[in-house]
């Protein structure tokens, strides 16, 4: 929004509505008791200052006399006007003569907070920016979001204009994902993409245009995708991902939240600009057409220089220990299915790296080494690594990249980040054995990779590479304490995984406030007819309301059990300097929860007289933290919806696959689960890493692959102890699919995979806990805990 | 040519997949054939009905689904509050035709897609042109426009002795969001339940009791309806009907609703509440739209190509906690006034009693016929009678005497059939009386 040119615009239609405004107010009889709102003006707030200049440029101006003018910013549904949002959109040097706030608004704002006082529950919530002067009419932002910000309100709006998110290759996923982010509004995004624009890309995604084949996709996508909305900035980095990461050390020290596809060196280097800055997660997405991988680099070991593999593989360590152990969230979206079975390497006949065999088989590194070198069998290893951007890895071979990687000496340094994460995490053992061996594990793989019949079939392979086999590969089931998106669409299949390590909500239903019942004494209105015009006594419509919140009003009087399950959580108990914002809230309420009227908490108008507040107050200066840590909007809004408080805590995908047994069976013999789909998706994921491409993908291998996916179906499913056996016609669907995208399925997982991320930047709405299927030949869904 | 058929088969080549495989999940009918694609790209005649939230989505879904022949229909001109959404249009576009700009973009972007643009009322076409149609798909915010295009569906049906000519069903795939919750159905029409058959689904509209609303409000909405249905009609402040789109109406009834809400002490009137209350206005993401146009333009393709069984046959969607999807078989109502081939039958206790009023009464009102401003009109001895029409003023004049006569006053028999006619059908809808009592004695 150019400086003062919207506000111009606006003042000129504004004051002719004012002029007729105030011919038609002059009949009010609204000024006397204006004034007396006025006198009431009481706490208010932290007042309507600093708003006042865009509230009053952008549009309120159209508020008519000013006997009228109400700057009833009172929050019902915490959804103040935007223009405290926009506020910066307002030059300072606006010349409308309303810009100059009279001090009369602030004070009949302040009336706001009075109404509430005046209130039985007392201390409603006023809003979540300071009361500000209310303009009736909107800035043009606000008309244009209007019909989201009826959802998640201005302080939502806030939180999303605020995030920066970062997407790793633009594929038709990920552009539909970023596309229902971009309309809505937020910060700002990145494309880092190194691909050119394929006749593929152009078949499926529709922010590339025909004429662009050969171009840059990053550049192409992100023009396209600008055009959606001028308020979101964005840029894009024309290189793979791993060039761009290996070479910009403060990468994602400016996102919020990052879709990415990344090699293991770009997860590495990721963590550790996560650890450095505070960035919200990583949301790692892997394309069908760009192999994701983070693992192992077989360039790394063809034609090895000595000290470069010696970098290389310390690199592949460090990693899965920083992986294994890192405290930062990450998202991750996968686009297609999420492949973490088998290992390429193993067909290479070259040894699994011993690292991520580690991890998955919870064995030692001189137990994986045994299994080790000259093992010409397949070692079937289900953690492990991919094969990376092959073509950029070549671009990438500066000896960059890899130096600078901590490197062996570097080790002290991490021995004790992984002591104190595995205190935690039972992974204690694990990584001190995995420091341990590195030396040994390090000489082993040197050894190894300079063997010539290593080296002949790591030529082979390469060159089979070449063909680009759709490889997708997690790569993050280490993180277990990331949250971690999975994405995927094959065919009529789509999959979306959720691994957290924490979220917090405080709006799980921004919207289901509890209507004004005058809940303390809801009877007398209720109970009695209440005469109409004529007289009558009519109660029967009234009636169907009471019915409808009669819950609300006889409910036991007491804290909510989700919410007590908060309240008695660690987390709550325990707090200290790192507790966020939520836990210290949660503490403060915990104190005085127990000694309010419960039936007061069931309203969500704990506060009090500040009880809330002073408990944070308290709290926070127990913890030594600075008293605006936490703000006084943020505690309204915990209050107003102390009720609906709502903690996900997920469960680790790497979990996923340590298990030797899942108890499937229950939900396989269920003809109408769906659960079948998460054996079929880790069956593909077995075959892909086994035979580098998906069953089906060739239109003459279509029988064959049936038969080879039955078999490691099968495998599975007796690996996990479970005498279940998949119908056949399952498997011979997705083999059809041969890893195919349809673009409307993508379309429809795009949307929820948006707005997914939408709920956790905003903070508002439950996100799915944790594994949701979706099945387009019949529209059903599922959702499984896993 | 050869090059650009080269070209065309590796970019659709996931479609062609799906296309030339069987499948166990495929339609009975299906046989896996390089001539479907063929077919979706040069014959398939698709309609989009509106360019809104849905309909941009669908557009751009069904581009890539390897649909050429569109075709897009909507009456409206793209304002602001649109762009959240609505990722076909810019700003430079406010004012200008939903459908033209939609289209303009789509066959822009997309080389080989011919989107044909429409700028009018689904109503301004009769059915020559949707019979052009094999699958016509709804994004709309209007049920009776809803409503209106499946009676025109219907109405394409053909029967031979009373068995269905299904060469002459078109399916018709529909669509409707709302904030985070979002439903899509298949519906073929005369085969499975048509829009009227579900016409309870459809929540009524929020109306406050009036007592509640002049004598004890509780809410903001209160206040507001007040001023809308109350203070405006006596105060006529701007000479005109209210007007949502008019920011002064909205700011005069605002600035009442706010002196109201004082004077009960009632928080929460905002400048948005009252925009949303007068223009009921329904919130919408871009997400959700997204998932439900994927779920259509996914049955679209399905149903076009058999290449897996269509929905079966309504699924409701809802993101608000994880996410939910509920599948379900709506059921065909077998009195369906639109699309069963039982005669409608009204019962009437008492012939002598009934006003035509309270006639009129039922048909807007009952959940079974939920219509706007039906227009009755009979045959009396072989004359064409018009009983009541609202919708021409001087026709209205002229018979809103009748309101106040009974059905025997207005020399109505048992069994009489009863022309209705009403904009949430294309077509008059014959409704035949039935009085309860035995004896009717005419005179």
């Amino acid at each position: 929004m150019p400086g003062c040119g919207p506000c111009g615009a606006y003042c000129k239609p504004a004051k002719q509505t004012v002029a007729t405004k105030k011919k038609s107010t002059v009949k009010k009889p609204a000024k006397p008791k204006l004034k007396t709102t006025k006198s009431r003006s009481s706490t208010g707030g932290s007042g309507g200052c600093c708003y006042s200049k865009s509230g009053c440029c952008g549009s309120k101006k159209k508020v008519p006399a000013k006997s009228t003018r109400r700057s009833y910013s009172y929050y019902r549904d915490r959804r103040n006007d935007y223009s405290s949002i926009s506020e910066s959109s307002h030059s300072s040097d606006c010349s409308c003569s309303d810009c100059s706030t009279d001090g009369y608004d602030s004070s009949t704002d302040s009336y706001t907070d009075d109404s509430y006082s005046t209130d039985q529950s007392g201390y409603l919530f006023a809003g979540m920016s300071s009361p500000a002067p209310k303009s009736p009419e909107q800035s043009d932002k606000s008309k244009k979001y209007d019909r989201q910000l009826r959802l998640w309100g201005d302080h939502g709006q806030k939180l999303l204009e605020n995030s920066k998110v970062c997407l790793i290759n633009a594929t038709a996923l990920g552009t539909e994902i970023l596309k229902s982010l971009v309309l809505p509004g937020i910060g700002s995004f990145t494309i880092v993409d190194g691909e050119k624009i394929t006749e593929e890309d152009i078949g499926s995604n529709f922010f590339l245009e025909n004429d662009s084949i050969g171009l840059s996709r990053a550049q192409v996508a992100t023009q396209s995708l600008l055009e959606l909305n001028p308020d979101v900035r964005g840029d894009y980095i024309d290189e793979s991902p791993d060039h761009v990461m290996s070479h910009t050390q403060d990468f994602f020290k400016n996102f919020s939240v990052v879709i990415a596809t990344a090699l293991l060196k770009n997860i590495s280097s990721a963590l550790t600009e996560l650890e450095k800055n505070k960035c919200r997660g990583v949301i790692l997405t892997s394309t069908s057409k760009s192999v994701f991988s983070a693992g192992l680099d077989i360039l790394e070991m063809y034609k090895p220089d000595p000290d470069r593999t010696k970098k290389f593989w310390t690199t592949l360590q460090e990693t899965w220990i920083k992986l294994y152990g890192s405290l930062y969230p990450t998202v991750a979206v996968i686009n297609g299915h999420a492949p973490a079975g088998g290992l390429n390497e193993t067909l290479l006949e070259i040894v699994a790296p011993h690292l991520v065999y580690f991890n998955d088989e919870k064995c030692h590194w001189s137990e994986a080494n045994r299994v080790g070198i000259n093992n010409r069998s397949l070692i079937c290893n289900r953690r492990g690594t991919g094969i990376g951007l092959i073509d950029e890895v070549v671009e990438s071979k500066e000896e960059g990249f890899l130096s600078q990687r901590p490197s062996l000496t570097n080790l002290q340094k991490i021995s004790p980040i992984a002591r104190g994460l595995t205190k935690k995490y039972v992974r204690e053992e694990t990584i001190k054995n995995m420091i341990q061996a590195r030396e040994s594990d390090l000489d082993n793989f040197l050894q190894f990779v300079t063997n010539p019949q290593v080296q002949k079939s790591l030529e082979i392979y390469l060159e089979s590479l070449k063909k680009k086999y759709l490889f997708l590969y997690p790569g993050t089931y280490g993180m277990q304490k990331f949250h971690y998106w999975c994405v995927s669409s094959i065919g009529f299949l789509g999959y979306i995984r959720l691994q957290l390590k924490e979220h917090t909500v405080i709006e799980s239903h921004p919207d289901s406030e509890n209507p004004d019942l005058r809940l303390d004494k809801p009877w007398p209105a209720l109970r009695d007819p209440i005469p109409d015009e004529n007289g009558l006594k009519i109660v029967e419509e009234n009636f169907e309301e009471a019915i409808h919140y009669v819950n609300t009003c006889i409910n036991s009087p007491k804290i909510p059990h989700h919410v007590q399950t908060i309240l008695d959580d660690d987390c709550c108990i325990n707090l200290t300097q790192n507790s966020s914002p939520f836990w210290v809230m949660c503490a403060a309420l915990q104190r005085i929860g127990t000694v309010r009227r419960p039936c007061q908490f069931e309203r969500s108008s704990i506060t009090g007289r500040g009880s809330v507040p002073k408990g944070v107050t308290d709290s926070k200066e127990n913890l030594g933290l600075p008293p605006d840590v936490i703000t006084e909007s943020e505690v309204k809004l915990f209050c107003k919806h102390a009720s609906e408080l709502h903690v996900i805590r997920g469960s680790c995908i790497a979990d996923e696959y340590q298990r030797t047994s899942l108890d499937l069976s229950s939900y396989l013999e269920d003809p109408d689960s769906l659960m079948f789909y998460y054996v079929i998706l880790r069956g593909l994921e077995r075959f892909i890493s086994e035979f580098n491409t998906y069953p089906g993908q060739f239109d003459d291998q279509v029988e064959p692959d049936v038969l080879k996916l039955k078999c490691i179906i099968g495998k599975l499913l007796a690996e996990w102890s479970c005498s279940h056996v998949l119908r056949d016609e399952r498997v011979h669907e997705v083999c059809r699919y041969g890893g195919a995208e349809l673009h409307s399925v993508s379309a429809i997982l795009g949307g929820c995979a948006a707005h997914e991320v939408i709920k956790l930047i905003t903070h508002q709405y439950k996100p799915l806990n944790n594994a949701f299927f979706y099945d387009a030949i019949t529209s059903n869904s599922a959702t499984f805990c896993l | 040519m050869v090059e650009a058929q080269e070209s065309s088969q590796k970019r659709w080549g996931h479609l062609r997949k799906v296309l030339e495989r069987p499948g166990p999940f495929s339609h009975p009918e299906f046989e896996p054939s390089s001539e479907i694609l063929d077919f979706i790209m040069t014959s398939c005649n698709i309609l989009v009905i509106g360019a809104g939230g849905l309909g941009c989505e669908l557009l751009k879904d069904l581009a890539l689904m390897g649909f050429k022949q569109i075709h897009v229909i909507d009456m409206d001109t793209i304002d602001l509050s649109n762009l959240n959404r609505q990722f076909l249009f810019r700003h430079k576009d406010l004012g200008s035709s939903k459908s033209e700009v939609a289209a303009a973009f789509i066959n822009k972007r997309i080389v080989g897609c011919q989107v044909t643009p429409h700028f009018c009322k689904i109503q301004d076409y009769d059915e020559s042109f949707y019979r052009q149609f094999h699958i016509i798909v709804c994004g709309l915010d209007s049920i009776v426009a809803r409503r209106w295009i499946n009676g025109m569906l219907v109405s394409l049906l053909t029967y031979d002795d009373g068995v269905l000519d299904q060469q002459t069903v078109i399916p018709m795939v529909d669509g409707g969001t709302e904030g985070f919750k979002g439903n899509a159905r298949v519906i073929l029409p005369g085969m499975s339940a048509c829009v009227e058959c579900t016409l309870d689904l459809y929540p009524p509209q929020v109306n406050y009791p009036l007592c509640t609303i002049a004598n004890t409000p509780r809410l903001p909405e209160h206040c507001i309806e007040y001023v809308k249905l109350i203070l405006w009609p006596k105060e006529n402040p701007f000479n005109t009907t209210l007007d949502g789109d008019d920011s002064q109406h909205i700011s005069w009834i605002y600035e009442r609703a706010v002196e109201r809400a004082l004077q009960f002490n009632i928080p929460g009137v905002t400048y948005r509440l009252v925009q949303g209350v007068v223009k009921h206005i329904i919130p919408a993401v871009a997400s959700t739209n997204a998932v439900i146009a994927g779920v259509c333009a996914t049955e679209v393709f399905k149903i076009a190509t058999s290449c897996c069984v269509p929905l079966n046959n309504y699924m409701v969607f809802n993101d608000v906690d994880g996410i939910y999807t509920y599948t379900y078989e709506a059921e065909k109502k077998e009195n369906c006034l639109i699309c069963s081939q039982v005669p409608q039958v009204i019962e009437i206790s008492d012939p002598y009693k009934m006003k035509l009023k309270q006639l009129l009464e039922l048909l807007s009102e009952s959940t079974a016929y939920q219509m706007k401003s039906p227009g009755l009109t009979t045959i009396i001895d072989g004359k064409n009678k018009t009983l009541y029409m609202s919708t021409i003023k001087s026709i209205e004049e002229r018979t809103r005497d009748n309101l106040t006569k009974t059905l025997i006053d207005l020399g109505l028999k048992d069994g009489q059939d009863i022309l209705v006619a009403d904009v949430t059908s294309p077509s008059t809808l014959v409704i035949k009386l039935k009085y309860l009592i035995n004896d009717v004695e005419m005179n």
